[in-house]
């Protein structure tokens, strides 16, 4: 090797190198077109970059006599652009015998441009542009084919360390956004609460499948002992996502404060999510509050996955959503939705987000609900943050990736609770709710010196009524409420069942004939026949409210 | 609710199991129909039934009368004593063939 070619080799890693700290990449043009100028003894230099989707060639830094930085060239003009166009070096010993010779530049500024020597900035394929040196100091002196071949070296390597520089640059970028994801996913976590802090009979896991998630769950301990908690999932997942779960959770929290019925906050916050324009987003909600002191819970659902109940025997009722989730239906005037108010049996209550039942226990196995279920009956000896934690690290590990964000909440009855009479109860107006009002009347009537047959008569007929409500009171209209009150009434028991759906005809409860083969009407009979009496109490009328219809239903002792 | 069908050379078993109320019974009706279309005869078996209610007592008249249009073999086997009950008190239970 000669010192020659020592001296180019010096010149080719050099360029690397200022490529690579630069911060500024014009200033390092420049610096490269003086070294190459320096080096093979030129006029003039110019370095183009191929632009505006490789339309055209712009100058982006240039030394000699005329600075024509800024220039822009259709792609394919001059000869700098036939370099490009070809992907090989131009050699024009005489510029004025080239007809695709550009010479605006020199008009503009009276310098001679003899000749031309131009040569593709080529990397894995690519052109990025090209490098062009104009007349040799040396009048006497033409390019030649030595100058060519180091001409194409230097851009080359030009074009390798630009390339490098800007991936380079590329790469801190990325790290310095994924820093920040990992410090937003720090703030989204500390949004959570902190279990350590909670009951022993209260735990909940949300584990994001990426560093952000749209899950999140709440348990707020209230000074006179109930718990307050919500659950929810926004669509889509990601920054977008992420950043509208952190609205509804400041918006749930400040919410909380001021309007502690969860009918009333779901409301609230479904006004104030449709009033942000979240681009097709939605939440998915369910909030609720916890007495452990009287064992009762009020829940609410808007759009979320069904609540489970899992009762002492290991018995499961799921309570799916009444309402839409927020943030799609805007116009409704309600200002309240309905609510499920009950007797939490002694037993366990699980909410979670879709990412539990969707997860994946295996390839291309879902978990599923009764999948859930499943689970939490093979784990049920577990206290209940090892059982939840357990079933999360079924639908992901160290190895196994989640399939998407997963949110799990589950409480525990503190002691044996039954329900006894009197008994109250409030369920939304849906068919599923069916099962828990009979459970909850199972247990309340056992107080009764009944046999096992008049009381499952009794559920039987209570079971009929709630039915007629659901289907024929409330047929068509919004979900609504059932309200259901049941008390010994001197030497009678008295069963009264409150809806606020449009009035039914007194004739509603005419049995139907027993002779009669069709469907349909028989359960006016089992509930003509079961009690001894059976009549409709008239509602106070109010402004806000449909009349709404009040069933007594009467069993003697 | 639960169900699932054993077919024996035409003769099915359909097994109903669990509650069969309102929220359920639209399943069971769909189940009862489905195998009344299928099969010559049928044989409900409701051994496993905790619960029925009017909705289900309907799904099985509206099966019974299908099953007689149709000419299809229609009975009840093994009828728990909470579902006997019902379609007692339906008086309903003269009206279907119901075996052990």
């Amino acid at each position: 090797m000669t010192t020659e070619d020592n001296g180019y080799l010096g010149l080719m890693t050099g360029l690397t190198r200022e490529y690579a700290v630069a911060e500024d990449l014009a200033e390092v043009h420049i610096m490269a077109l003086e070294r190459i100028s320096t080096a093979m003894d030129v006029a003039g230099a110019s370095l183009f970059l191929l632009e505006n989707e490789d339309r055209e060639l712009v100058c982006r830094g240039c030394i000699g006599q005329v600075d024509i930085t800024g220039l822009q060239l259709p792609a394919d003009a001059g000869i700098v652009g036939r370099s490009v166009q070809t992907g090989q070096v131009q050699m024009v010993a005489d510029v004025s015998q080239d007809p695709d010779f550009y010479s605006a530049a020199d008009a503009l500024s009276g310098f001679v441009t003899r000749s031309v020597l131009a040569a593709p900035m080529n990397i894995h394929g690519r052109t990025l542009g090209a490098i062009s040196v104009v007349n040799p100091q040396d009048p006497e002196r033409l390019f030649n084919q030595k100058d060519m071949e180091l001409l194409q070296s230097l851009a080359s390597a030009a074009a390798m360390a630009m390339n490098t520089a800007q991936m380079t640059r590329e790469l801190l970028a990325g790290e310095r956004v994924r820093q920040e994801l990992v410090l937003a996913a720090e703030v989204q976590r500390r949004l959570l609460p902190d279990c350590g802090d909670l009951p022993a009979n209260v735990y909940g896991i949300s584990r994001p499948a990426r560093e952000m998630s749209g899950d999140f769950f709440d348990v707020v301990v209230r000074p006179d002992g109930r718990l307050y908690f919500a659950i929810a999932d926004v669509s889509g997942k990601g920054l977008n996502a992420a950043l509208l779960m952190v609205k509804t959770t400041s918006l749930f929290s400040m919410l909380a404060k001021s309007v502690p019925e969860p009918g009333r906050l779901l409301a609230a916050l479904n006004r104030e999510l449709c009033e942000t324009n979240t681009a097709g987003m939605f939440v998915t909600m369910t909030v609720g509050v916890y007495d452990p002191e009287t064992g009762r819970i009020s829940l609410c659902n808007a759009g979320h996955m069904p609540t489970l109940l899992r009762n002492a025997r290991g018995r499961f009722r799921s309570l799916s959503a009444a309402m839409p989730p927020l943030g799609i239906v805007c116009e409704t005037q309600e200002d309240r939705y309905p609510v499920d108010d009950l007797l939490l049996c002694s037993g366990e209550l699980y909410l979670y987000t879709d990412g539990v039942t969707e997860g994946h226990i295996a390839e291309d196995t879902e978990l599923g609900e009764e999948g859930l279920r499943k689970a939490l009956d093979e784990l049920a000896e577990l206290p209940l943050r090892q059982r939840l934690e357990e079933l999360v690290h079924r639908l992901g590990d160290e190895s196994r990736a989640l399939w998407d964000d997963v949110t799990l909440l589950g409480i525990e009855t503190s002691e044996s609770r039954q329900p006894g009479l009197p008994l109250y109860f409030r369920v939304t107006a849906i068919a599923d709710r069916l099962g828990v009002i009979r459970d909850l009347l199972n247990h309340a009537l056992k107080d009764l010196d009944w046999s096992d047959e008049v009381r499952e008569n009794v559920v039987l007929a209570v079971d009929e009524a709630c039915q007629n409500i659901i289907r024929h009171a409330y047929a068509g209209l919004p979900e609504g409420e059932i309200e259901g009150q049941v008390r010994v009434d001197g030497n009678r028991l008295r069963i009264q069942l409150t809806d606020q759906a449009r009035k039914v005809p007194d004739t509603a409860c005419t049995p139907q004939a027993q002779s009669s083969l069709q469907p349909g009407g028989l359960g006016n009979r089992f509930i003509n026949d079961i009690m001894d009496e059976v009549f409709y109490e008239r509602l106070q009328e109010t402004a806000s409210h449909h009349t709404g219809n009040c069933l007594v239903m009467v069993k003697e002792l | 609710m639960t169900y699932h069908v054993e077919d024996r050379d035409g003769q099915a078993t359909l097994y109903l199991a669990g509650e069969i109320d309102l929220d359920k019974s639209p399943a069971a009706r769909a189940a009862l129909l489905d195998c009344v279309d299928k099969y010559d005869e049928l044989v409900v078996n409701m051994s496993a039934v905790d619960y029925i209610d009017s909705s289900g007592v309907a799904s099985l008249v509206e099966a019974l009368q299908k099953a007689r249009r149709r000419k299809v073999g229609f009975q009840l086997s093994q009828v728990s004593p909470a579902a006997l009950k019902v379609l007692a008190l339906a008086r309903l239970d003269k009206v279907f063939t119901i075996t052990d």
